[in-house]
């Protein structure tokens, strides 16, 4: 809904927030989103991804860094011979991108691999 | 997934990340940035608003990726090592220019036109640099790009929330963010391959700076909001023309006006100084000269946009769109009235423009619910001002006079439909929170009072329907079907071409056609004609497109190539009517005449360098065949006596031969421009014209009488002053004899003649026995009576005349 019932300073920016609120176009808008976020939130895809983390936070902290390690290097090192392996026009800059995928999944890890901020 | 098999596991994730990301790496760099910035965002919101943005964030992405996807699927044919993923001329540009400096700069560029598009000074700005970094990183990147754009456009939009959210309350920024992420324009150019996703991420970042650096109370904060501010301030800097010069500019006027309305002692001041400072502003000529020279600028750059392809709309004066013009090359000027009406219309047309009636196609006519609800966010700004005013007097001033400089260089600058459109979508993300503000203050309003007891306490009419779909429901059975009629009535008819017939050429058009050769007039039958249209004949640009009424006018040829042309009018540089195949240029060539004459007014090496020969080789075909010398004229300038056969224009009414126009049989004789040798107009001053037809050669005997002493100096040879073939020549001179008036000399003269209707002419006079003769030599000039006339055959004279 896009009535709210905080923060509003006059008695008619509230009192429009609520007609607003209660009309029927934005208990389409409403619907819509609630339809939305529902398969988001039910899809099998995410469901699979919270399992994986998980599981991923089961794991003692030393074994969860060495995973995120190593994930880090195979996934650089791959990534730089499958860039070698494409057409020379579609090539990125290979060890940028390396560089690059390692920091970012360094990052994801050190952000994600923690329970308490996931 | 067990613990005991960790390594596997890693192993597979990596691979598998890899994969992934050698396919797109921009595109996973993107999702982490956004899995980094988004919850952030979300965060700084207050608890009872989190979850609500969420999920309208979520579904606003959802939308793009949808589209982005029918994108991807609808390109599928093209996809190849050239393909550039644009939908529009602009993307395009950018896009195909970052891969040309990435083939240069990785070395392999096939040709020099990759140079030439990457260092050309049109079109430079920081965000193709950005751009070619992009594609040097990443490799081709263009759907990664669109989801750098939605990104960046995302978190604008939730900064802009984060703004309205503590200014106005939550459920103005409610309506403005659901209006911001789903406002058709910025809708499709938030997953472009534009700069403007990032020139509204940097705005909204200086905005919202600078508001932090006086609201926030820490030093610490207000030390990093200098520090954003600064950096979006230089990444700003090259992203568009004046780009700074307009954000400072709006934030300084912002401020202003925040000071301006701190009280209404202070409001009334500020006014009363400001009309003060104009009138006088305004009466001093320098400062009236530098005002009316920036919008001549300005107005140069408009006229720019109107000749260029698309639906152009006009802000000068008719007269100023006649002939098109590069803005560099314009040598347009305003007086004050025509600015005033310039400035006038350029503030109505951003505001108007497209109006329902000057929709040209079924897209645009598509972009008419839109336009409706940019007219009802217009209308609803004043109301939202005034409330803005008394929730929040700095967010609303610095929210509206942020794109005040931006939305005057737009409406003084345009002339294209289609790029305001797209560029008005720099103002929408920032005005539509006021415009909420104004909505929910409308549909709050009525009813809160017993005068109106047909709404009730929860702000439904006659207790059943909602105020607020009342409201929708009546724009979208009133309004749209109103403008719709409105576009139906009002529309301008098109230009349209029924009939061309080719009709006499009167003096009138000649005198229209200056000195250019006119070949033939047209008489063009259609509707929808206007005053103001250009008219081609195939490639060939008329003479004249002179209008009559909305259902005629005359079109005025000038020498085009033979063949069949279609006829194409123009309003500016839009092709509005086409008659195919309806001008036929027949192959006759125009008649060519001698004629003897003075080119005058010559600088001394021009008139050395006239050759016998083609006059302007490529140009039109006249000719010198007899040159005099080079002699002095007035003023240091030259002069050359010339024979030269001119070029008539066509004459189908056989009005007699005319060059440029000027008939050559005026009196007094007429001087005529022609084309010379570097192609520079020579003025030629007809002293003579012949026939065409070659002149027939006449033997004559002549007697001459006068004093003696002048009857001695004719001598054989003795040429008459004529550079024409046809000038007399003294063949023998008899022997003098006394006469009753004086002495007499008969003499046997050889010449050219032209057989008229009463007789033989020389020289235009008549040439029988008994007419007059005058022999004019640089050395004397005497005059006798025409005893024989007798035609030469084989060179012997034939005493038939």
């Amino acid at each position: 809904m896009i009535a709210t019932e905080g923060g509003d300073r006059t008695s008619a920016c509230r009192r429009g927030g609520r007609v607003i609120g209660e009309s029927r176009i934005a208990a389409l808008i409403d619907a819509s989103r609630r339809r939305v976020t529902a398969g988001v939130v039910d899809s099998r895809s995410l469901a699979l991804g919270r399992a994986v983390a998980r599981q991923f936070h089961s794991w003692p902290a030393a074994i969860r860094r060495r995973a995120a390690l190593l994930t880090a290097a195979v996934a650089g090192v791959a990534h730089f011979v499958m860039a070698s392996a494409l057409p020379w026009h579609a090539q990125p800059q290979r060890l940028a991108t390396t560089v690059l995928l390692i920091a970012v999944i360094l990052g994801a890890a050190s952000r994600f691999g923690d329970p308490s901020t996931s | 997934m067990t613990q005991r098999w960790w390594p596997a596991w890693s192993i597979l994730a990596g691979a598998a990340i890899a994969a992934i990301y050698t396919l797109t790496p921009l595109t996973v760099c993107v999702v982490a940035a956004a899995a980094v910035i988004l919850p952030r965002l979300i965060a700084r919101l207050p608890r009872s608003e989190r979850d609500w943005v969420t999920a309208v964030v979520v579904v606003a992405l959802l939308a793009r990726l949808l589209a982005l996807g029918v994108l991807f699927a609808r390109n599928v044919p093209n996809h190849d090592d050239q393909f550039v993923g644009a939908t529009t001329g602009d993307e395009a540009y950018a896009m195909a220019r970052a891969l040309r400096t990435r083939d240069i700069l990785r070395g392999s560029t096939t040709g020099k036109y990759d140079f030439v598009v990457a260092f050309d000074e049109y079109g430079r700005n920081s965000y193709v640099t950005a751009l070619t970094a992009a594609q040097v990183v990443f490799g081709p990147t263009p759907y990664a790009v669109r989801l750098l754009n939605t990104l960046l456009f995302t978190v604008a939009a939730l900064l802009l929330f984060c703004l309205s959210c503590d200014a106005f309350g939550a459920a103005p920024a409610r309506v403005g963010l659901v209006a911001v992420l789903f406002w058709p324009t910025l809708f499709a150019w938030s997953i472009s391959l534009l700069k403007e996703p990032l020139y509204l991420f940097l705005g909204v970042l200086l905005l919202t700076s600078a508001l932090g650096i006086v609201r926030d109370r820490s030093w610490r904060k207000r030390t990093i909001d200098i520090g954003v501010a600064i950096a979006a301030a230089v990444l700003m800097k090259d992203l568009r023309p004046s780009a700074l010069l307009l954000a400072v500019g709006g934030l300084t006027l912002g401020f202003a006006a925040h000071a301006a309305l701190a009280s209404k002692q202070v409001l009334r001041a500020v006014a009363v100084a400001a009309a003060i400072a104009l009138v006088a502003a305004a009466s001093i000529p320098s400062v009236q000269r530098r005002i009316v020279g920036g919008l001549e600028s300005a107005a140069k750059t408009h006229t720019g946009h109107v000749y260029t392809v698309g639906h152009s709309y006009k802000l000068l004066d008719a007269g100023f769109y006649l002939n098109p013009q590069t803005p560099a090359a314009s040598t347009l000027t305003l007086t004050a009235e025509e600015s005033a009406r310039f400035v006038v219309r350029a503030i109505g047309s951003f505001v108007m423009v497209p109006a329902p009636w000057q929709l040209a196609s079924t897209r645009e006519l598509a972009y008419l619910p839109e336009q409706i609800a940019w007219y009802a966010l217009v209308l609803l700004l004043p109301l939202g001002c005034v409330v803005g005013w008394r929730h929040d007097r700095l967010a609303t001033c610095m929210l509206v006079a942020y794109v005040m400089p931006t939305a005057a260089g737009l409406a003084l600058t345009n002339g294209n439909v289609g790029t305001l459109l797209r560029l008005r979508g720099l103002v929408i993300p920032y005005l539509v929170w006021i415009g909420a503000l104004g909505v929910c203050h409308a549909v709050g309003t009525p009813g809160r009072n017993r005068h109106m007891r047909w709404i009730d306490e929860n702000g439904r009419l006659f207790g059943r329907v909602n105020l607020f779909d009342a409201a929708v429901a009546a724009c979208v059975a009133v309004l749209l079907p109103v403008a719709y009629g409105m576009f139906l009535l009002f529309r301008p008819a098109a230009p349209h071409i029924s009939s061309v017939v080719r009709v006499p050429i009167t003096a009138e058009e000649r005198r229209i056609a200056g000195g250019s050769r006119l070949t033939a007039k047209l008489k063009v039958r259609g509707s929808g004609l206007r005053p103001m249209l250009r008219a081609t004949i195939g490639d060939t640009q008329s003479l004249g497109f002179v209008f009559e009424d909305p259902n005629s006018a005359d079109v005025l040829v000038p020498v085009v190539a033979p063949g069949t042309h279609d006829l194409v009018l123009y309003d500016g540089v839009q092709e509005v009517a086409r008659l195919t195949k309806s001008v036929t240029i027949e192959a006759t060539p125009p008649p060519r005449i001698p004629v003897i004459g003075t080119l005058i007014h010559l600088d001394k090496v021009a008139a050395d360098a006239i050759t016998l020969g083609a006059l302007f080789p490529g140009g039109p075909a006249d000719a010198v065949v007899a040159l005099g010398p080079v002699r002095p004229d007035v003023a240091g300038r030259w002069q050359r006596q010339a024979e030269i056969l001119l070029q008539c224009d066509a004459d189908p009414n056989e009005e007699g031969c005319a060059v440029g126009g000027v008939p050559l049989n005026a009196r007094p004789l007429p001087i005529v421009r022609l084309t010379g040798g570097s192609g520079a107009q020579l003025s030629f001053a007809v002293a003579e014209t012949f026939p065409s037809a070659a002149p027939t050669k006449l033997a004559a005997l002549v007697r001459f009488e006068s004093e003696p002493e002048l009857l001695n100096l004719i001598r054989s040879g003795d040429r008459d002053d004529c550079l024409d073939q046809r000038a007399a020549t003294v063949v023998a001179p008899g022997s003098r004899r006394n006469g009753p008036r004086g002495a007499q000399l008969d003499v046997t003269l050889r010449l050219g003649a032209d057989r008229g209707p009463e007789g033989w002419r020389y020289r235009t006079r008549v040439f029988k026995a008994g007419a007059p003769f005058t022999l004019t030599t640089d050395r004397y000039t005497v005059e006798g009576t025409v005893l024989n006339v007798s035609e030469e055959v084989g060179g012997q004279p034939n005493d038939r005349d």
